[in-house]
Formats: C-alpha cells, sequence, structure tokens
C-alpha cells in the first residue's frame, strides 16, 4: 500500500466534496535557487535474455526549477565501473555530450559494482548490487473513475518469491509523448502472490503503445524512488501534501562529503514488453 | 529515559512542599464567625444549569463562579449583603440578603433580551472580562455568539469559530483541528462532555463534529491549564451538551446548504429531570449526484443527553454522542471514520461547601479504507474507558480546593489488513494491538491573599502504564533509526531480537509531577495584571508526516521507543474593562516548550507501519507569541478584533542516532506557524427584523518547501528542495458576511423561524490551501500548481424553534 496514493486520493475526494468549488490553477511563484549541482543519472540496465554490455551512463547539471532548458550536459569526466567480485573495470567513454557509454560491460546478478567518476578534480563514488527481475506474466487495462473524468489505468502482474523482501521499478513509457512515468512498490502486503504495478497516467488513450519494464530494485533505491515519485508530477499535492525534503542519493564526493551531489547510480535487470491501450 | 523523570521528579518534589505548606496555612487563620450560602444557577428559559455565572457579595471581594453544574458557594462573615449573580448574555440578579445562618439560594436568570420586570438591572456586567480569579488565557465562547457569526455554506462551527480568537491558527483551509499557541493538532485535549474526542472533523475538517443545537457552552483553555486537566500540551478545549429543557418542550432545527438539523429536548421523570436528542445529516451525496460525480460524501452525528434529579443533593446525568463520515471516490476507494462517546455522571453535593462529580466515559474513534482495485481493507481504532472523581471544597471566602482522580485504560487497534476479495494479491495481516493506562491524582487551590492578590497553586501528578500483549522488537544499541554516515540519511535498523511482554506485563512506565501556577493582582477595580505556569505531559502522540492531520493517521502511546511529550508554558497578561464595561481588552505574552517531539525521517513510512519506531526522531518545539484582543460587548454592534504576532518551531538533532539530525539538526517553523494573524468578527442588530454579520481574517501564509532546483533523471524532470518550511505560501485573506432576518411574524407566535443568508470569501480570493511543484505530463515543463479550495460560496439557512 503506497502512501502516495492513499493520500492522494483522500486529496481528490476532499477537493470533490469542496462541492466542486475548489480549483487549481498553474501560477507562477518565486522560487529560491540553489546553485547548480553535479547530477549522476547511472542506471545499468540488462534485459533478460541479453547480454548486457552496452551501457549508458548520464552526467549533467542541475538547473533552476522554472529552467526551460533543464538538460545541461556535463562533458569532460573520466567515468568507471568497477565489478568488485573480480575487480575489472569497465571504462564509460565520454560522448561529449553529457552521455558515457561502455560496450563491454558484464552484468551478473547480486554482484556489488562500484561507480567512480573523476570531475572537475573531485572524485565522486557509489556502490550498489544488480538486481534481478521477475517475469512480467500479463498486462491488464481497467478504468478508474467516472463519467468523463475516465482514466485507463494499466495493470502489469509478475509473480513475487515468498519469504524475501522484495522491491520493484515499474516503467511506463507510452508513444505519444514518450515521459516516462515510473512506479515502485514493496511486497510488504502481498509476500508469495502474484503483484502487480498499476500506472494511471492520463495519456494512456486507445491507440497508445506502452512500452512496459519491470526492474528489481534494492530497498535503499527504492525509497529514493519513492520519495522521488512523491515529490514529482505536478498535480499530486493536493490538501495533504508530505512535506517535500532534500533528495539524497547514493553519491557522494569523496573529498567532501557535505557537497550535494543529485541523481542515483543502480543497476537491475528487467523484463519487459509492450502493450497497445484499447 | 526513567533517569530524567526521576530528576524532573525530584526538581518539582521541593516546589511541591512549598505548595503544601503554602495550601495548609491559611485554613487555621480565620476565628470569625462565617456562613455559607450555597446553591444552583440557571437560565430561567430552560432550565439549564449555568456555569462560569459570577456571584459576588456586592461591595466586597467576596465571590464565587458557578461550576461546569452550576453549583457555587460563599462563606462570608456574619452580615448583610447583597448578593449579585451575572451571566454572559444574561441579565443581570440582585437579592438582599441577612447572612446569619447557612442558606440555599437557587436562582434562575433571565436571558438579557427577555423583557424586563421585577428584577433590578444595575449594569450588564456579564459580558466584561474575569480581572478577579487567576484563571487566564481562556475563551469562553456561548451557543448565542457562535452561532450569529458568518461561516462557510451557513454551516454553524464551533471549531471555525474558535480560530477567529487570538493565538488559535490551523494547517490551512479545509485542515482538519487547530493549533493553539503553536501547539500541534495532537495536542487539544477535545473532551464532549468529558470524553475525549479523537477527531473532531467532518469531510476531512470543513466541519467539526459538533452539532451547535446541542452544545451549552465552550471554553477553551490557551494557557493556565488547571491540574484537573492532564495528557494534552497545548490546549483543553471542553465541550459541555445542552442538559435539555427542563420546563417545556421544544423543536430546534435548521435546513441548511450542507445538512439538516433537528433538536428535540423537554422535561421527563415528572419534571424531575430533562432530555435532549439531536441529529444532523449532511445531503452532499445530492449535490454530487446533481453534478454527475459518481463519488458519495456524506456524515450525520446525534447526540444524547437526558439529566435526573434524585434529590437535592444527587443528580444523575447520561450523555452520549456518535457520528460518522462516509466517502465514496468513484468506486476507487471508500472510507468511513467516526467517533463514538458515552458518559454517566453522579452529581452529589455533600454539604454547602463540598461538591463532587463522579464520571464513567467511554470513548472510541474509528475508521475504514477499502480500495477494491488493490484489494485492499483497512480497519483501526482507538477506544478508551475513563474514570473521574472530582471534588470541589469552598473552604472559605479565601479558599477553594479542587481535586481528583482519574484513570483512563487504552486499547489502541492501529490496524488490519484483510484482502477484500478472493482475486486480491493482499495478505491479510492485523499490527499490534497496543494498551495502556493512565492516571492522573491532582490537587489545586484557589487562594485570596489579599483584597488584591489572588494565586491559584495547582499540582497533578500522572502516571502513565504501557502494557502488553506486545511482541517489541530490540535493535542493536537501542537504536530503531540509524544514521548512514557515507549518503546522509536515515534508515531504518534491522530487528536483532524480540522481546514478548505478556498480557497486562508493564513495557515501560512514566510518572510525572505537573505544577500549575497562577496569580492574579487586580490593579485597581477595572483592570489586573495576572501570570501562569504550567506543566503538562502527553502521553499519546498523533503520527502524521502530512501538512495536515487526516483521518487516517494513527495515535501511538509512549513506550520502549517514545517518549512523553513535555510541555512548559509560561504566560504574563493584562486585563482591563473599558467605558463601563462597554469594551474589554486582553493581552497576553507567552512562551511554551515542549520536550520529545517526534519528527519523521525523511521517506518515513506511515501508513500500516508496526514498527513506528524506525520512522521517528525525537526533538523538540517551541513556540512564543503577543496576544491582543479587543470586544466590544455591549449596544446594538458587538464583536471583536484579535491580532496574534507569534513564532511556533522545531527542530530534531541526531541524537543517539548520530548524524546532525532531521533538516540538519536546524531549528524551523512548524507547518501552522502564523507570523501574524489578524481577526475581525462583528455583528450589528440593525432592527428587530435584520442582522448583519462580517468576518475579516488576514494571516502570513502557512510555512511550505519550495524547490531550488531541478534535474533531469531517468527522462524525467524531478525538483529537488533544500531547508525544511523555509518559504511560505502567499498570505491568507478572506471576508465572509452575513445577514439574518427575522420575519415581524414570529412575534407572539410560537414557530420562531429566521433566515441567515451567508456569502463566505464575498470577494472571492483564490486562497491557496497548497503549492505542489513538477513537471506538465504533456509538455514537459516544470510548473508550479496552486489548489484553492473556496472560493466565493453563497448559502441560505432556515433555522426554526418550536
Amino acid at each position: 500500500m503506497k502512501n502516495r496514493n492513499i493520500y492522494s486520493k483522500l486529496g481528490a475526494l476532499l477537493l470533490l466534496i469542496g462541492l466542486l468549488n475548489s480549483c487549481t490553477e498553474v501560477i507562477d511563484v518565486n522560487v529560491p535557487n540553489g546553485r547548480a549541482r553535479l547530477v549522476v543519472d547511472a542506471s545499468i540496465k540488462w534485459q533478460k535474455g541479453t547480454t548486457g554490455k552496452a551501457q549508458t551512463i548520464n552526467l549533467r547539471k542541475s538547473t533552476a526549477f522554472f529552467d526551460r532548458s533543464p538538460d545541461v550536459p556535463v562533458t569532460g569526466a573520466s567515468v568507471t565501473v568497477t565489478k568488485e567480485n573480480d575487480g575489472s573495470i569497465f571504462v564509460f567513454a565520454d560522448q561529449n555530450n553529457g552521455s558515457y557509454t561502455a560496450t563491454d560491460f558484464v552484468p551478473e546478478l547480486n554482484a556489488s559494482y562500484t561507480l567512480k567518476i573523476l570531475y572537475n578534480g573531485n572524485s565522486y563514488t557509489a556502490t550498489e548490487a544488480l538486481i534481478a527481475a521477475p517475469v512480467i506474466n500479463r498486462v491488464e487495462q481497467t478504468i478508474e473513475g467516472s463519467d468523463g473524468d475516465e482514466e485507463i489505468v494499466l495493470q502489469v502482474f509478475f509473480d513475487d518469491p515468498g519469504a524475501v523482501k522484495n522491491y520493484y521499478l515499474g516503467e511506463f513509457t507510452p508513444s505519444n509523448p514518450p515521459l516516462p512515468s515510473l512506479a515502485v512498490i514493496s511486497d510488504k502486503f502481498s509476500d508469495g502472490n502474484e503483484n502487480y504495478i498499476e500506472n494511471d497516467n492520463e495519456n494512456n488513450v486507445a491507440g497508445v503503445t506502452v512500452g512496459i519494464n519491470v526492474y528489481g530494485i534494492s530497498q535503499r533505491y527504492y525509497d529514493y524512488l519513492n520519495i522521488l515519485i512523491q515529490q514529482s508530477g505536478s498535480d499530486e499535492g493536493g490538501p495533504f501534501p508530505i512535506i517535500p525534503v532534500q533528495l539524497k542519493g547514493n553519491c557522494t564526493n569523496v573529498n567532501d562529503s557535505n557537497e550535494e551531489v543529485l541523481g542515483y547510480f543502480r543497476l537491475g535487470e528487467f523484463d519487459t514488453t509492450s502493450y497497445r491501450v484499447n | 529515559m526513567k533517569k530524567t523523570s526521576q530528576l524532573k521528579s525530584f526538581r518539582s518534589r521541593k516546589r511541591q512542599a512549598l505548595f503544601v505548606v503554602m495550601m495548609l496555612c491559611p485554613v487555621f487563620l480565620f476565628a470569625q464567625t462565617k456562613y455559607t450560602i450555597s446553591g444552583v444557577v440557571k437560565d430561567v428559559g430552560n432550565g439549564e444549569t449555568l456555569s462560569g455565572a459570577t456571584v459576588l457579595l456586592k461591595g466586597t471581594s467576596i465571590g464565587s463562579t458557578t461550576n461546569e453544574y452550576g453549583f457555587y458557594s460563599i462563606t462570608a462573615p456574619e452580615g448583610n449583603y447583597t448578593v449579585t449573580i451575572s451571566y454572559l448574555g444574561f441579565t443581570t440578579f440582585e437579592r438582599a440578603i441577612n447572612l446569619s445562618s447557612n442558606q440555599k439560594l437557587n436562582i434562575e436568570l433571565k436571558g438579557d433580551d427577555a423583557q424586563l420586570d421585577e428584577v433590578v438591572i444595575t449594569a450588564d456586567e456579564s459580558k466584561q472580562v474575569d480581572i478577579r480569579t487567576p484563571q487566564m488565557s481562556v475563551a469562553r465562547l456561548s451557543t448565542k455568539d457562535i452561532k450569529q457569526m458568518p461561516v462557510v455554506l451557513g454551516e454553524v462551527d464551533l471549531i471555525k469559530s474558535i480560530q477567529l480568537l487570538p493565538g488559535v491558527t490551523n494547517a490551512g483551509e479545509g485542515a482538519s483541528g487547530f493549533n493553539v499557541r503553536g501547539g500541534a493538532e495532537d495536542q487539544n485535549l477535545i473532551l464532549l462532555d468529558e470524553a475525549i474526542i479523537y477527531n473532531a472533523s467532518h469531510l476531512f475538517g470543513f466541519f467539526s463534529v459538533f452539532n451547535a443545537d446541542a452544545i451549552k457552552d465552550v471554553k477553551l483553555y490557551k494557557g493556565g491549564i488547571p491540574a484537573r486537566f492532564g495528557g494534552r500540551a497545548s490546549s483543553v478545549l471542553d465541550i459541555r451538551q445542552k442538559d435539555g429543557n427542563s420546563k417545556e418542550f421544544e423543536l430546534t432545527g435548521g435546513i441548511g446548504a450542507i445538512s439538516s438539523r433537528l433538536a428535540a429536548e423537554g422535561p421527563m421523570f415528572k419534571d424531575k429531570g430533562s432530555f435532549l436528542i439531536a441529529g444532523r445529516a449532511s445531503y452532499v451525496n445530492i449535490f454530487l449526484a446533481l453534478a454527475n460525480q459518481n463519488s458519495r460524501a456524506g456524515f450525520y452525528d446525534l447526540n444524547l443527553k437526558t439529566n435526573y434529579e434524585i434529590d437535592e443533593k444527587n443528580k444523575l446525568y447520561l450523555s452520549g454522542y456518535l457520528g460518522n463520515d462516509n466517502f465514496n471516490l468513484a468506486g476507487l476507494f471508500t472510507n468511513s471514520y467516526g467517533n463514538l462517546s458515552g458518559n454517566l455522571r453522579w452529581n452529589h453535593i455533600f454539604n454547602n461547601k463540598l461538591f463532587s462529580n463522579a464520571s464513567l466515559i467511554y470513548s472510541r474513534y474509528n475508521y475504514n479504507l477499502e480500495i477494491p482495485i488493490e484489494g485492499i481493507d483497512w480497519t483501526s481504532d482507538i477506544s478508551n474507558y475513563n474514570m473521574r472523581y472530582d471534588f470541589g471544597y469552598y473552604a472559605s471566602d479565601k479558599l477553594k480546593f479542587d481535586f481528583g482522580i482519574n484513570g483512563i485504560y487504552y486499547n489502541f487497534n492501529p490496524g488490519t489488513l484483510n484482502p477484500l476479495n478472493a482475486t486480491s494479491g493482499v495478505n491479510p495481516e492485523k499490527l499490534d494491538d497496543k494498551f495502556a493506562f493512565e492516571a492522573g491524582v491532582y490537587t489545586s487551590l484557589e487562594h485570596k491573599i489579599s483584597e488584591k492578590i489572588t494565586a491559584e497553586y495547582g499540582l497533578r501528578l500522572s502516571y502513565f502504564n504501557r502494557l502488553g500483549k506486545q511482541t517489541l522488537n530490540n535493535y542493536a544499541n537501542n537504536l530503531p533509526v540509524i544514521y548512514n554516515e557515507e549518503l546522509g540519511i536515515y534508515e531504518r535498523a534491522e530487528s536483532i531480537s524480540e522481546t514478548n511482554y505478556g498480557r497486562g506485563k508493564s513495557i515501560a512506565t512514566f510518572s510525572n509531577l505537573e505544577p500549575r501556577f497562577a496569580l492574579s493582582y487586580q490593579l485597581n477595580e477595572k483592570s489586573s495584571f495576572k501570570a501562569s505556569y504550567n506543566r503538562v505531559a502527553q502521553y499519546l502522540h498523533l503520527i502524521s508526516n502530512t501538512s495536515s492531520a487526516t483521518p487516517l493517521d494513527v495515535w501511538a502511546p509512549s513506550g520502549k521507543f517514545i517518549e512523553p511529550q513535555m510541555a512548559d508554558q509560561y504566560t504574563v497578561g493584562y486585563f482591563r474593562n473599558l467605558n463601563e464595561n462597554m469594551f474589554s481588552i486582553e493581552a497576553e505574552a507567552y512562551y511554551k516548550t515542549i520536550d520529545n517531539r517526534i519528527d519523521y525521517i525523511n521517506g518515513a513510512e506511515l501508513i500500516a507501519q508496526n514498527t513506528i519506531e524506525t520512522e521517528i526522531l525525537t526533538g523538540e518545539a517551541r513556540a512564543y507569541g503577543l496576544e491582543f484582543l479587543l470586544r466590544k460587548n455591549q449596544g446594538d454592534f458587538t464583536g471583536w478584533v484579535a491580532y496574534t504576532l507569534s513564532k511556533s518551531q522545531q527542530r530534531t538533532p541526531g541524537g543517539a542516532a548520530g548524524g546532525l539530525g532531521i533538516n540538519n539538526g536546524k531549528w524551523y517553523n512548524s507547518n501552522w506557524d502564523r507570523t501574524h494573524d489578524f481577526e475581525f468578527t462583528g455583528s450589528y442588530k440593525l432592527n428587530e427584523k435584520w442582522r448583519f454579520g462580517a468576518n475579516m481574517v488576514f494571516q502570513t501564509g502557512r510555512p511550505v518547501t519550495y524547490p531550488n532546483g531541478q534535474f533531469i533523471y531517468n527522462g524525467l524532470s524531478v525538483a529537488t528542495y533544500s531547508e525544511r518550511n523555509a518559504d511560505r505560501l502567499p498570505a491568507y485573506h478572506r471576508l465572509d458576511l452575513s445577514a439574518t432576518l427575522t420575519p415581524r411574524k414570529n412575534k407572539d407566535r410560537r414557530w420562531q423561524g429566521e433566515w441567515v443568508f451567508g456569502i463566505y470569501n464575498a470577494y472571492n480570493r483564490s486562497n491557496a490551501a497548497s503549492i505542489s511543484f513538477g513537471q506538465n505530463h504533456q509538455t514537459g515543463v516544470s510548473e508550479a500548481t496552486r489548489t484553492s479550495i473556496f472560493g466565493i460560496v453563497p448559502s441560505v439557512t432556515y433555522n426554526f424553534n418550536f
């Protein structure tokens, strides 16, 4: 059961019983501007049944919140990932557009990997394990809401292994526009059962094809994404907002632990499917 | 944890010794022949007892106020006196007496809008501010006052009304609950006929659960909390239900935009008692159906009261409340919640100086949540059995004792999860039930030291025992939350073992001495200076990390991992009546600290959480402020202007868990901190037919956290935040208007009707309830979205009395 879900549903209800008098409106607000911070967008993604050799890591800078061009690439960094159990090092080559790619990566389930970035005289590091993914059983679509306020909800089903804590990430990318939406679940209340992740994106309309990936993730990354998802989506807050907090990822500056480094280094196996909404 | 308590109790024990000496000394000082006059003060119109009426021997400073059951007792030297009895909204009563023996004087007061006859009016002293007793920081509202204020959708609302007083705020429009002097929502002891109400809101906070037709009077203690109350750190909201008209049968009701009300009351038991039954039900459902919404929302409540006078010295009261809310969000989500309470009381007058009341009270709050799509059925409740025995001993013209005992047994069911249907992927689960016993013993002495100085010394000894049966986790180094040095975040610790506590076995105990002290110094006949101090221990905590509490939040008792909240409050004030009591001024300054305030680690998961200890850290809170209230009490125009300048903050250092703490251990503004809070409320009687009302509110916007940047991650644009509550929503302001039409044909007929026309938020200000930040799903651009709840809301209500 997800906090966000319940609070946003409570919120929807509260607004509804504001006798349709309440309103939401996009407004201009003056927000503070922290300095530009290093963003590590490092997800090693290993699709089931593939070699997983080609991997990309992106480095960027953060911008002011309302900046219309938020994609500020970081170039000239040195990026490597070390596989801890055999000491092999994979070099991610600078593509001079913020992305760094490797073509010889060796994924291994449950193995521990360490990311190292050298940039501007600072050394950044993070360590994570590669988590296994479940096999997708099927995708179903249902309808939430009623009378003109309907949303198509997709549910992707898979079996959860019993007697062990598992965390999952669902990534849903519709064809139009290709903005991914993320959802995480834990098996806390559904251990050992067939679990599902749901996606209630308003862009899910008939004819749209949605690409669906299901990843296994670590508990720590689950906690991180949980906050990230709660705090993204401009229509989510409502009258019962959870106080937003600083998103702390797992990358740190070895020389200065106080430096705020945004983003996360994580590795996950995934199963994929696509679904055409009808 | 015991060490600190012991240290504190040792310190206060010295203070206690001093109190006892002070309490005993004056008892032996008088020798002159003295007699006692005692009785009960009632409303002549309906026989309701009046609490808080002032009984004075004119020309002396000897006097008393009636207690919750209308009882008073005055002891004075033999002689001739004039007794005056005055009460808010009633004509002052006067009678000459010859006090040469103990006597009984039961009085029925007339409403000040009643025809004058044999009762002589000297001056309407009834509404003046109390400059005589040491009690301060108390706000009393009569149902009549509350009913005259303009309200949203015409729904008369007690909790909304008290928010127009200085020192009382909330965490936003539509937020449930209220905040007193910078205290949190869970720090208000809300008592309905002595029963603890755990959630006072209908429709998630749009309305409160108290039906004004069933309420007699309301007292809000913001500070100087009397020793007979305990268990909540910031305030006591003491609500008393009407006893029921003991003179004649009466029907009261109203038809409004949101709900309809009906109350019936009348004498019973052959004039030995009376009854009241009041009901209220909403029809929000109809509106939603008309608006073609597949959702449902509604509430109802029912108030019951009856009393029976066994004889002159014994009286029984039975009262009850039942209320419930039901929601259905388009079949996606159904939710219901409600309170249930009952109270059996026995008033016994031992003699003309000793009054007693024994109460047996039960109350319960429960909620249920069903999410069909996820196959979840969730229920949770908290209930308690409460016994108290309170005494009032009117020892002499200089001394009055209050003392008593109180015991509460709590049962917490934080949650039971069941699969809703056979296809549900959810496993049944039950969070651990929790049990606790809370006790209090208190004594309080009001002592008139001289003509000008009156003091009140109070002491409460509270005790809390968290009981089994429960199995609790043990953590390495006794730390359920640990600081991850490398990542700079707080994380849940894994349990290393478990301890089983058997049924009734004590898990943790706490005891605290809570001194209460108040002093009044009367500068002259019109003004006084008062000061007070109180310490209050709070053993229950509402677990909530949303900006305002939701009905789904659970209460957690103190225990192995959670220490009781301890509040210390210091208050000074100046009180003055002006211009023949036409106006009154109250100015107060307070400083309050609260220890052991719970705060939540980033990403805390509170829903269905069996180990709350892994989600929290303990910190402290502080609040200080200046309050100013100017009231106009008489004439065609009455009302008040209130202004509060205040600060409310909290901080949570890492403590034993390590690290700097939440928000880097820095002080941050609480969600309900309002620097400036200005309120005006007024009522103008144009003629017998028309009366007009207005409210004006201006408040600093509530603290919020704005993003200080954005970054691209996994194809999404994500906001990043820094210091907690460092920004503020735009200022909140609005104007409400009302007009009440009393048709002239009312005169001389039994059926009395009135129309109330109201406009809430007259200039249609879009006040922000929240501003959220995120990426637009369509355009991918980062944007800020404001949610505002009430625009301009017109309403019509018809009220009647038969």
